[in-house]
């Protein structure tokens, strides 16, 4: 059975629980293994029952697993990259492709599109 | 189940097919209303009135194909993975100033329904708030507090709330994939009105993980809950009609299908890769955050090569819906100021040839009235810039009359008051021959309902019609003259609220009238349809607002749903968890 003890409020959760396997515990049961023993304590101590002063005692297995499962831990933190896509780009930019592809077009009639010197023009 | 090759080809077959039916269609509506107003003589209006007249017949033919396409090609079967889904899938539920009770309590409902599933523990759930009061916030962390010990929830429910609400519910999950988005291979959106059930989340992941080229699969939610005479025949319409329209959608747009915004499943890698979004130079309502970007997205995933389907077999999904027409009609001015605005991108870079055509439909959707109602003004001036009539030509002597186009112009209307009933007629006639109208009541109920439904909403049209030309007009002019502050929570009206949305309309309809008696009497008994509803329009709206009206159709059995005779398990473990709120 699942005892429970009042303990002052202002006690420090990290004296309760720290020397314990209680963080380790924790990680196993909500399959956290990225949990620092830092924030553990801190959902420890934030924890809807830790506010209200009531811890469990009890040696029982589950009792403590059912406890665990009210933790506010944090959300896994693991973010992706999320480029910012220009979906109205300047004409500049949109039409780049096409007149490098117009370039590229022009290179081999380059050599006879250029300007004859007027010297040698004359001569 | 279909090669990727033929499926393609399909679609492509479909969508020709579909545009060839509604040009048709278009051409032979446009061409008999040529020959009608050119009887009395042509001029540049009757140009106006033709061109006004295509593109809105287009439109309906467009509707129409869309229902019969629905009834032609069944959902296909698609393949699913096994009942235990590798990846973690996680359920997000963006707010923003919602009522806290009712989007816990859908919250509470989700989760038990994901608890009895074998691998629950793929699944975790968000809470994740852009609420910008400081009460509703704090009421927010009291209940995610509440219902982590009531669900023994701890590291599967979290909570986060954002200080300043960045680009809105986009930037909400692009928060979200910054921050945590890695961890999931997968992530359900939802609305704060939506509620899904958890066999129908296992079903949309399983489908997913068979699919690695799948990017984002959109299930059909259904609307329930709402008890309004218009909430009930919204609930009539989209349950009776809405899996038909979705399966005609689904059949055309193929694999660059649609994303409506919630109960939604994406690849998180996906998603993150492909839809953020820059904001657009200049200020709202054309510049700025992206709005109603649901639609870009599913753009932006089918442009990076991933496949974006509806799949409208998806039962178990549904949402809540505005239960009057004012709160619709506030609904419809944000929509249409974030899809004029989709104008903007319509030639995007990259984007494939369908996405485009959902963007530019998504943009119609909303110029469709003000287009019909430039047709009506033109109609009515019409007769005031005719010709006046030559009944002496030169070459005979005697009077050459002009020739009477009755005949076009009747079959004119009997053909497009065809193409906006028949789709819905067919409908019917299928649910009654295929014997699913017991789900809606029986026969003859279902029968009374549909003719109930088709004079209401073609009574409420006009009023709608001059809802969305405001709309368009106020996004135009960046004006916004503000709507009336009526929240009730069973989703009626008082008459003032009414009147203070609509008295407008009664003016406009009134001039109408006035106008159309003094300078077009010819014109005057076509007007009357359009004219005389909008001037009823603060009783029409007051009226379909009625929770009473409401219940005296639900004891007649009338615009019965498949989820009123088969309770929706989901919605009752909602119900019964803010039952449960509201007594503690």
């Amino acid at each position: 059975m699942t005892q429970y003890v009042s303990i002052d409020h202002q006690t420090a959760t990290t004296a309760l629980f720290a020397d314990s396997d209680l963080l380790d515990e924790i990680r196993s049961v909500l399959k956290r293994p990225d949990l620092g023993d830092d924030v553990l304590l801190s959902a420890l101590a934030s924890s809807p029952a830790a506010r209200h002063g009531i811890y469990p005692v009890t040696t029982a297995q589950q009792d403590r697993a059912a406890f665990i499962r009210t933790l506010p831990v944090p959300a896994p933190s693991h973010g992706l990259e999320m480029p910012q896509h220009d979906l109205n780009p300047p004409l500049a930019l949109r039409f780049a492709p096409l007149v490098a592809l117009w370039h590229r077009a022009l290179q081999p009639l380059a050599p006879q599109l250029k300007r004859v010197p007027v010297p040698a023009k004359d001569r | 189940m279909k090669k990727a090759g033929s499926e393609a080809w399909s679609t492509a077959f479909r969508r020709l097919a579909m545009a060839v039916i509604a040009l048709c269609l278009t051409t032979g509506a446009s061409y008999m209303f040529a020959i009608v107003v050119q009887s009395d003589g042509f001029d540049w209006l009757d140009i106006i009135r033709i061109a006004l007249m295509a593109i809105a017949s287009f439109w309906l033919a467009w509707g129409g194909c869309i229902a019969l396409f629905g009834i032609l090609f069944p959902t296909e079967e698609r393949a699913k993975s096994g009942d235990f889904p590798e990846g973690r899938t996680a359920i997000l539920l963006p707010i923003y100033n919602e009522a806290t009770g009712p989007v816990y309590a859908r919250l509470e409902a989700i989760m038990k329904s994901v608890a009895t599933l074998p691998a629950a523990d793929r699944f975790d759930f968000f809470v994740l708030s852009d609420t910008t009061k400081d009460d509703v916030g704090e009421a927010e962390q009291r209940a995610y507090e509440q219902l982590l010990v009531r669900q023994n929830a701890g590291g599967r429910l979290f909570y986060r709330r954002r200080e300043q609400n960045i680009g809105r519910k986009a930037g909400n999950i692009a928060d979200f994939l910054t921050t945590s988005g890695g961890a999931y291979e997968y992530m359900l959106v939802l609305d704060a009105d939506s509620l899904m059930d958890g066999k129908t989340i296992l079903e949309m992941v399983r489908r997913m993980e068979a699919d690695p080229r799948l990017g984002l699969l959109q299930s059909l939610p259904q609307i329930i809950g709402l008890s309004t005479l218009f909430g009930r025949l919204l609930q009539f319409a989209t349950g009776l009609y809405g899996p038909y329209f979705a399966r005609g959608l689904a059949a055309v747009q193929g694999e660059e299908g649609t994303f409506w915004g919630h109960n939604a499943l994406i690849r998180t890698r996906a998603f993150a890769a492909a839809c953020g979004m820059a904001p657009l130079t200049g200020k709202p309502p054309f510049g700025g955050h992206i709005l109603s970007h649901d639609t870009v997205e599913a753009a932006l995933l089918a442009r990076d090569g991933w496949k974006v389907r509806l799949d409208p077999d998806l039962t178990g999904s549904y949402e809540e819906a505005p239960a009057n027409m004012v709160d619709y009609a506030k609904r419809d001015r944000r929509w249409c100021q974030g899809n004029l605005q989709h104008s903007r991108i319509l030639a995007a870079p990259r984007f494939r040839f369908w996405s485009r055509i959902s963007i530019l439909q998504g943009v119609f959707a909303y110029l469709a009235s003000p287009i019909w109602c430039v047709f009506l003004l033109a109609s009515l001036a019409a007769p005031l810039v005719a010709p006046p009539p030559v009944y002496f030509d030169g070459h005979s002597p005697f009077p050459v009359f002009p020739h009477p186009e009755t005949t076009t112009a009747l079959a004119l209307l009997f053909g497009l008051v065809a193409l906006l009933i028949l789709p819905k007629l067919l409908l019917v006639a299928r649910a009654l021959l295929g014997g699913n109208s017991a789900d809606f009541g029986g026969p003859a109920r279902l029968l009374i309902s549909f003719v109930l439904e088709i004079l209401l909403t073609s009574i409420l049209a006009p009023i709608h019609m001059m809802f969305h030309c405001r709309s368009v007009f106020q996004v135009l002019t960046g004006a916004d003259s503000g709507w009336p502050t009526a929240d009730r929570d069973d989703g009626s009206l008082p008459i003032s609220a009414a009147f203070s949305a609509t008295w407008w309309m009664s003016i406009a309809g009134a001039g109408a009238i006035a106008f159309s008696h003094s300078y077009a009497p010819e014109m005057f008994y076509w007007l009357l349809p359009v004219a005389l509803p909008l001037v009823a329009a603060p009783l029409l709206v007051w009226m379909t607002a009625s929770v009473m009206l409401g219940k005296v159709t639900k004891k007649l059995g009338l615009f019965q749903v498949p989820t009123e005779s088969a309770p929706v398990e989901v919605a009752e473990d909602m119900r019964l968890a803010l039952a449960e709120k509201a007594a503690a």
